[in-house]
């Protein structure tokens, strides 16, 4: 069974998309089957692993659609071995306003994904709290919510967490004792040391639930974007493949405690 | 002014969701069990809290809960024992640590000793 995780923030530019291409990546040179849902109509994780909307005619817009293509049927391969995408168009939008329309509109995506066999699902979200993230976080085994070090990341990060309590139908007491969900700091400049101290205090409660390895500002996660590639192709040796390839063996310790695997320290220096 | 000065008092809107609050009082949970165990006051998952040490162990609905608790055993005493209760108004009560109590559970817990307490107070005066 596939283990489903939802990179999610409603905020725009938080580095949802960046995440997903760099997570599943890594996921991917360390041997695991890994697919990429792009649930962003803007496309930008189907675009920026390389595949390019003129090379495909079904995407995610059709699996939400009636009558719904199999998620199966619009899976693509990307230029990474083990790595795959379902791709996002614009159309993707539409879809979703035609989904409001019908019963257990939450549960396309769940539904969807039980048909498929990988051993990581990746959504990347769209950003907004409407029915493509809502159903995502239906669908999902885990989150990790990007956030910026700034007042309004940590706006959104109350009413992404109160959202998830609701969707999830979580208490208080489950949403902190179990391990549904980790915090990514990203775009994180030590320049800015006063902010930084002031958000990093307002999250210290926090602390378990965020990654312990932030991602630090790197012009070459932006370049890796415009040349279609993930950051462990386009530049190993920068500060940006340095930290998802951490960020990458945080969230497999994650994992092997959650199916209650042997604990062992993942070993990704085939990404670099 | 200085800007990092401007910032005091300034809260974010997580700083007041239900899970930070849950978080930060596991936090001062944990901390005051920490402290506990290093003086070696207590050799099992158990806090000592009296009327008096409450306060200081985590401000607080499950403090204010315990208080009640406390206060209610208190009066039993003394009405048990009049003797006692001035010399001891409140002697440690064995409880378990607040986060290990769920707060959806506390008023009905909290209800439910008042009224077991009530009949013991009954039963003993009859």
């Amino acid at each position: 069974m596939s283990f489903i995780v939802a990179i999610l923030n409603q905020k725009g530019g938080t580095g949802k998309t960046t995440t997903t291409i760099n997570l599943s990546a890594a996921l991917a040179f360390q041997g695991h089957r890994t697919l990429m849902v792009d649930l962003d109509p803007q496309g930008h994780t189907t675009i920026g692993i390389g595949v390019e909307p003129a090379s495909f005619r079904e995407s995610m817009a059709e699996v939400f659609t009636v009558p719904k293509k199999n998620l199966n049927d619009v899976v693509l391969p990307t230029y990474i071995p083990n790595l795959f995408v379902a791709p996002a168009t614009i159309h993707l939008a539409q879809a979703a306003e035609q989904v409001y329309a019908r019963v257990f509109r939450e549960a396309i995506l769940a539904q969807a994904l039980k048909g498929v066999d990988f051993d990581f699902v990746v959504i990347d979200c769209p950003p907004s709290l409407g029915v493509l993230t809502t159903n995502s976080l239906y669908a999902c085994d885990f989150i990790i919510i990007p956030c910026q070090i700034s007042r309004y990341s940590l706006d959104g990060l109350a009413d992404l967490l109160t959202t998830i309590e609701t969707v999830k139908s979580l208490g208080l007491e489950e949403l902190f004792q179990g391990d549904h969900f980790r915090i990514l700091l990203t775009m994180f400049d030590k320049r800015n040391r006063v902010t930084n101290e002031y958000i990093l205090e307002q999250l210290k409660p926090y602390q378990d639930k965020t990654f312990a390895t932030p991602v630090m500002k790197n012009e070459a996660l932006n370049q890796a974007q415009i040349v279609q590639k993930s950051i462990f192709d386009f530049d190993p040796k920068s500060s940006g493949a340095q930290d998802y390839y951490q960020i990458a063996a945080e969230f497999l310790e994650i994992w092997q405690k959650r199916n209650n695997l042997p604990e062992k320290r993942p070993n990704l220096q085939n990404c670099l | 002014m200085a800007k990092k000065k401007q910032f005091a008092g300034k809260k974010t809107k997580l700083a007041e969701l239900p899970l930070t609050r849950v978080l930060e009082q596991k936090a001062e949970d944990e901390a005051a069990w920490g402290e506990l165990q290093t003086s070696g006051g207590a050799s099992h998952r158990q806090l000592f809290l009296s009327l008096e040490r409450a306060p200081e162990v985590r401000p607080g609905l499950l403090t204010a809960a315990y208080q009640q608790i406390i206060q209610e055993l208190t009066v039993l005493q003394a009405d048990l024992e009049p003797e006692r209760a001035s010399s001891s108004a409140s002697a440690p009560v064995l409880l378990p640590l607040p986060h290990l109590l769920q707060t959806r559970n506390l008023k009905r817990a909290l209800l439910q000793a008042r009224a077991s307490l009530q009949d013991l107070h009954r039963l003993l005066s009859d």
